[in-house]
């Protein structure tokens, strides 16, 4: 599944364990994040172990953490295994998952 | 499609009105130019966002998440140098299909309920009018009723062949019977609108949203099929009636 | 505080020190309308890239330092543009480097409402671990859908040591608050973050 607009791209591969969002996400507002992330939060449903990678990810802005909090605490709620990857180079990525990993100890983050 | 600062039902401020001394004397074009495009994607982009907090887009739309996408052709009024309303047209993906659920089964179903012959109709070509809006120092002039009756022009809607397109629109229903009552363009309920957040500050329980067919010959008189665009007008309102004079 | 009855006045952080009288060695002062931007949202993200970018020519890790500034810059530039009470009242923005510190201020004119909730916003972020505010605030994100997320401003002092101050300044005859907001950040840790 692929969702992608100029500026940013939001693929779940096809056996719903691996995910990827790059680009740019700077939308208006947590609700404008519903449709692009539809796929990995419907994709929680139904895998054990869902590894997204955010390291082409250049921005995501406040909305958009908001909304990945969300999948996080879906994860936790369902008890995926949820690996983040990112890349250290990008300085809010490591920052921020490590804040979103005290909503769930569990989630392991991956970085390059 | 929303009219959004026309206060509708009560309004007390007119009693009776001197038409002569209160009309507005307009200028109606379709916006062709750039400058006249922007002019009015601002104009729509300031007045939903301040009444309902909505964003717009170029080449996306997500009603939940208040982001409208932009209409392709626009039709304008202007006083001196400044555009004081307009309104839109979809020419595809209308909202009415994107949004509102409505198939071509639904038209064909609108059609025959009132014994029209659907094969008369090039049901695969949609036209859509959107985003009526007047600046909000202009408000109450008729300039938006104005513009709703020009924008059913046959000039604006375009490709009237033999097979005519299918004209719908998207309002609350006090949208609809504050226009029939200054335009009589009438329009018919193909089904309800769904509800979207993108709608919360303009529907209502009491006032909700409907997708309307609109049929030329049926429902738009020929003062405004017929109306000549690009023109100059003198347009006034009252509490029942909305006037205008051609000044060529 | 907002009401009549508090002596105190709304000026919180860094604006309660004393200014600098250093000149600024480097300065931009960027002014727009919000309109531009509810136009076209994205302008936001253009215009933070451009005064990111401008101000990174003064590092070594520029694209490191490009992107903390950006980053800092959009999340002031939507909050100003979704906050301002008039689409046609000037928003603006400057940039200057006093050598130790980049620091970084917004105007922009809203509600009385807004005016009320962004002081007491401002005030908790003062008084309260960032780390704590950030989790509190996803948890009540998560049990009702928002129009604004409120992390913005968190995850600028959680993420980038950045010192923050308001002022919150009534404009009686337009019945609207001029919201002054500046963030500051340490030209030296910068690169380091």
């Amino acid at each position: 599944m692929i969702n992608e607009t100029e500026d940013y791209k939001v693929i779940v591969d096809e056996d719903g364990s691996e995910a990827f969002i790059s680009g740019i996400m700077r939308l208006q507002s947590p609700s404008a994040y519903e449709k692009p992330f539809e796929g990995i939060i419907n994709t929680l449903d139904k895998c054990e172990n869902l590894l997204i990678n955010i390291e082409e990810l250049a921005f995501l802005n406040s909305s958009g953490i908001s909304s990945l909090a969300r999948i996080v605490l879906k994860a936790r709620q369902l008890n995926v295994s949820l690996i983040i990857k990112c890349k250290q180079e990008i300085p809010w990525q490591e920052k921020t998952l490590t804040s979103l990993a005290k909503l769930y100890p569990s989630l392991e983050i991956q970085t390059s | 499609m929303k009219f959004s600062n026309l206060k509708t039902g009560t309004q007390k401020e007119v009693i009776s009105l001197d038409f002569s001394a209160s009309t507005v004397t307009i200028e109606v074009k379709e916006a062709i130019k750039r400058s006249e495009i922007i002019e009015s994607q601002y104009l729509i982009a300031e007045v939903y966002n301040k009444y309902y907090k909505i964003f717009f887009s170029k080449d996306y739309s997500d009603l939940e998440a208040k982001i409208e996408p932009y209409p392709h052709r626009y039709i304008y009024a202007k006083v001196g140098d400044e555009i004081v309303g307009c309104a839109g047209l979809y020419t595809h993906n209308t909202y009415v299909e994107k949004y509102g659920d409505v198939s071509t089964e639904d038209i064909i179903n609108t059609l025959l309920s009132l014994n029209l012959d659907p094969n008369h109709y090039n049901l695969e070509e949609k036209r859509e009018i959107t985003k009526i809006v007047s600046k909000p120092e202009w408000v109450g002039k008729g300039i938006g009723a104005f513009i709703w009756g020009a924008a059913y022009s046959k000039f604006f809607l375009g490709n009237q062949t033999e097979k005519p397109p299918i004209i719908t629109c998207c309002a609350k229903l006090s949208t609809f019977q504050y226009f029939e009552k200054f335009t009589g363009i009438t329009t018919h309920k193909i089904k309800s609108f769904p509800e979207y957040k993108i709608h919360e500050y303009y529907r209502s329980q009491r006032d909700p949203m409907e997708s309307r067919l609109v049929i030329p010959n049926l429902d738009i008189p020929n003062r405004w099929y017929n109306l000549k665009i690009p023109s100059v007008y003198n347009v006034g309102k009252d509490t029942n009636s909305l006037k205008f004079q051609s000044l060529g | 505080m907002l009401t009549k009855k508090s002596p105190k006045l709304p000026v919180y952080g860094i604006y309660l020190g004393t200014p600098t009288r250093k000149k600024p060695l480097s300065r931009v002062d960027y002014t727009f309308i919000p309109i531009d931007y509810i136009a076209h949202w994205s302008r936001c993200g253009i215009t933070a890239d451009y005064l990111a970018e401008y101000q990174a020519f003064n590092f070594e890790k520029r694209d490191r330092v490009k992107n903390i500034l950006s980053t800092i810059i959009n999340e002031l530039l939507e909050n100003a543009v979704k906050f301002s009470a008039d689409a046609y009242k000037e928003i603006s923005i400057s940039i200057y480097n006093y050598a130790d510190t980049i620091s970084i201020q917004t105007i922009n004119s809203t509600y009385r409402r807004q005016a009320e909730h962004f002081d007491g916003y401002v005030q908790k972020l003062l008084d309260e671990d960032p780390e704590e505010l950030f989790i509190e605030n996803i948890m009540k994100n998560a049990e009702n859908e928002k129009s604004a997320s409120q992390l913005g401003l968190i995850t600028l002092v959680k993420d980038f040591n950045a010192k923050i101050g308001a002022k919150i300044i009534p404009d009686l005859e337009r019945r609207l608050y001029d919201i002054y907001f500046k963030v500051v950040i340490d030209t030296n840790a910068i690169e380091e973050l």
